[in-house]
């Protein structure tokens, strides 16, 4: 038998780190058309040439994804030659809370969207899981963010990529 | 490993008066197979009724009394649930088998938590005496899902309080225990045979090739992104305590023969599944305002999301554009929604006014008000005006010249979040494209979707959840492998 000691049990982590992602390209496109191509056909295309997306947005009527910058021009055409009015913008970054379990956390939106907007970083989307919180802003803007972000919740950015992180 | 310690969790539906007898018969193969035995037992309950001593029975009697009831009555109300169903257990076990049994609450089995009545945290156990009960080679039975605290309260010098862990915290206690005991396994004995691919209720009418089955090996995140997402199979938290401290997990049966699910670490396995299962989530509400582009915008948003963070709502989905801004919540939440926020008067800086124009008014700052209130669609339709409309009206009434703004929110119509889980799933390619061919191909609307690492899910309308998962299941799991080959 072991010892006989109190053993004590590790909390649930919270909110741990942040990260950062720079050389993002933002495409978007309306998916609303009758008759128009399905979204399917946006993704399907994407996958056959071997296209990673990520940060995707569903709204009623439009979508929004994120691609590495230097496949961004390709991704583009890609949804173009599938039928979609793909609208690109560039130099965009990713910068990420990550949380063990971000739904009993409540709060953290309403303290990324008060942080960025008091350090005057214009958030274009956000992106949510259940363990992150990613906040797409403009590639100039990413170091302010990351640093209003880990000012307001007392954590550092983490170099290396860990079990929770999005990507 | 003769002598080694198992930790069994037997859930609510397994240790029923008509269920006892399976709990106990899976107890005495642990101990014919040479283990040390810790049980540890939630409260009855039966799928669909409510049982005496059950969590929510007890729940609706002291609410029956009164709605506010007393955090630290109420948690020494809801551990009664554990305590009774663990010395039933203990009893019919020492009845009919021949081993000597002890049953224990949280408290006496050593486990220490924090005082946050309701959802109170775990944060050391002391397994002395749990150590020398099995030394005398005694069954341990031990109620689930509470603990004591151990230090005095700062403001009434009281301790050794009963606390709760919160729902399905029974899956909690068995991992703690499962680490500080040093066991060589936790199994948690439930009602499906295993860690399944999809919830098997929403399969029932279908031919047995196309339902769900169980795995023999899950891991760890697999598990804890499947908790997160919705499926019942293990509670977050305690795939998250296993997670972190490496302990051992199985998912079986109480009452059929199977080998169950191995949750373990992704290192011990030579290959995994590219999709492990279809999880759904309970009943969600999207809630949506729009307004003008503009900086009030921005503002009306970071006020409503810090209203609702103090008010601990969690939002998730949360889809912001410059006129727009919608989000998902609990159904919980949504009636904290509607008493927080309709009726709430949000003023704002308006554009500055010039030098002469706010000398007139006393050098005063303008002010816009905005006045929440819910949707028209969603009023009923012999109502003139909405109370939006008659505060709006009285505010303009009483400050003559104030500019005042009518937002609308809406509370959209039930959904619910169907989620797509494997290891690594964002790298595997084309899981994205078919789970949106398939619900396409059975005119499926997908609202929002969402994604990590392990996961991608979609926000559907509630009607639309079985065909939903039966759909994905069929296409990403049962046709299997072969649906990735591009």
């Amino acid at each position: 038998m072991r010892g006989l000691a109190r053993v004590p049990i590790v909390p649930s982590r919270g909110i741990t780190h942040l990260r950062r992602r720079n050389g993002i390209t933002h495409l978007s496109f309306a998916t609303s058309g009758q008759g128009g191509p399905r979204l399917s056909e946006a993704f399907g295309s994407l996958s056959r040439q071997g296209l990673n997306v990520f940060f995707i947005k569903k709204s009623l009527d439009a979508i929004g994804l994120g691609v590495d910058a230097s496949e961004g021009e390709k991704a583009a055409q890609v949804l173009r030659d599938a039928g979609f009015d793909a609208k690109a913008r560039d130099k965009c970054a990713v910068a990420c809370v990550v949380a063990s379990n971000m739904k009993y956390v409540p709060g953290v939106i309403h303290r990324i969207v008060r942080s960025l907007n008091k350090a005057n970083v214009e958030l274009l989307s956000t992106s949510d899981s259940f363990n992150s919180v990613s906040c797409l802003v403009e590639s100039t803007d990413l170091d302010a963010a990351i640093r209003a972000l880990a000012e307001e919740f007392g954590i550092e950015e983490s170099p290396v990529p860990g079990p929770m992180d999005p990507w | 490993m003769p002598d080694s310690i198992v930790v069994a969790k037997f859930g609510g539906t397994s240790v029923t008066e008509q269920a006892r007898q399976h709990a106990a018969a899976r107890i005495a193969a642990l101990k014919a197979e040479g283990h040390k035995v810790v049980a540890v037992i939630s409260a009855m309950r039966v799928k669909g009724q409510k049982e005496v001593f059950s969590t929510d029975y007890l729940i609706e009697l002291a609410e029956s009394i009164g709605p506010d009831v007393n955090l630290r009555s109420k948690d020494l109300l809801l551990s009664c649930g554990e305590i009774v169903s663990t010395v039933l257990m203990s009893h019919y076990m020492s009845a009919y088998y021949p081993w000597r049994t002890v049953p224990l609450t949280g408290g006496q089995a050593g486990i220490i938590t924090d005082f946050k009545y309701g959802d109170a945290s775990m944060v050391a156990i002391s397994p002395e005496y749990i150590f020398r009960l099995l030394e005398e080679d005694t069954i341990v039975f031990v109620a689930g899902f509470q603990g004591v605290t151990d230090t005095a309260e700062s403001d009434s010098g009281y301790h050794g309080a009963i606390t709760t862990l919160g729902r399905g915290g029974s899956d909690a206690t068995a991992c703690a225990l499962g680490h500080a005991l040093g066991a060589a396994r936790v199994d948690i004995f439930t009602d499906v045979p295993g860690v399944m691919t999809a919830d098997p209720d929403f399969f029932r009418d279908l031919p047995e090739e196309e339902r769900p089955f169980p795995h023999d090996y899950v891991t760890y995140d697999d598990v804890c992104e499947m908790a997160h997402l919705g499926a019942r199979v293990v509670q977050a938290r305690a795939a998250e305590i296993a997670m972190q401290h490496q302990v051992r997990l199985r998912v079986a049966s109480t009452t059929e023969e199977c080998k169950g699910t191995i949750i373990t670490s992704a290192e011990e396995f030579e290959s995994l599944a590219k999709v492990t299962s279809v999880a759904h989530s309970d009943r969600v509400f999207q809630v949506e305002f729009s307004m003008n582009e503009g900086p009030d915008k921005k503002q009306i948003e970071e006020e409503i999301l810090r209203l609702l963070g103090e008010a601990e709502v969690s939002v998730y989905f949360v889809n912001s554009t410059p006129r727009s801004t919608s989000f998902v919540v609990s159904e919980s939440a949504v009636e904290t929604i509607r008493e927080l926020l309709y009726g709430m008067v949000i003023p704002i800086p308006a554009p500055s006014a010039s030098r002469d124009a706010r000398a007139q008014e006393g050098g005063r700052e303008r002010l816009r008000y905005y006045v929440i209130g819910p949707r028209p669609s969603s009023v009923s339709p012999w109502m003139k005006k909405t109370n939006v409309q008659r505060q709006s009206e009285i505010l303009r009434a009483r400050t003559p010249g104030t500019e005042v703004v009518e937002l609308e929110i809406a509370v959209g119509t039930p959904c619910r979040i169907i989620s797509v889980i494997g290891p690594n799933l964002k790298n595997v390619p084309g899981v994205l494209y078919r789970v949106t061919e398939t619900c396409e191909q059975m005119n499926l609307e997908i609202l929002e979707i969402a994604e990590s690492k392990n996961s991608l899910s979609c926000l559907v309308d509630e009607g639309d959840v079985i065909p939903a998962v039966q759909g994905l299941h069929q296409r990403l799991i049962i046709e299997g492998a072969s649906a990735f080959v591009e």
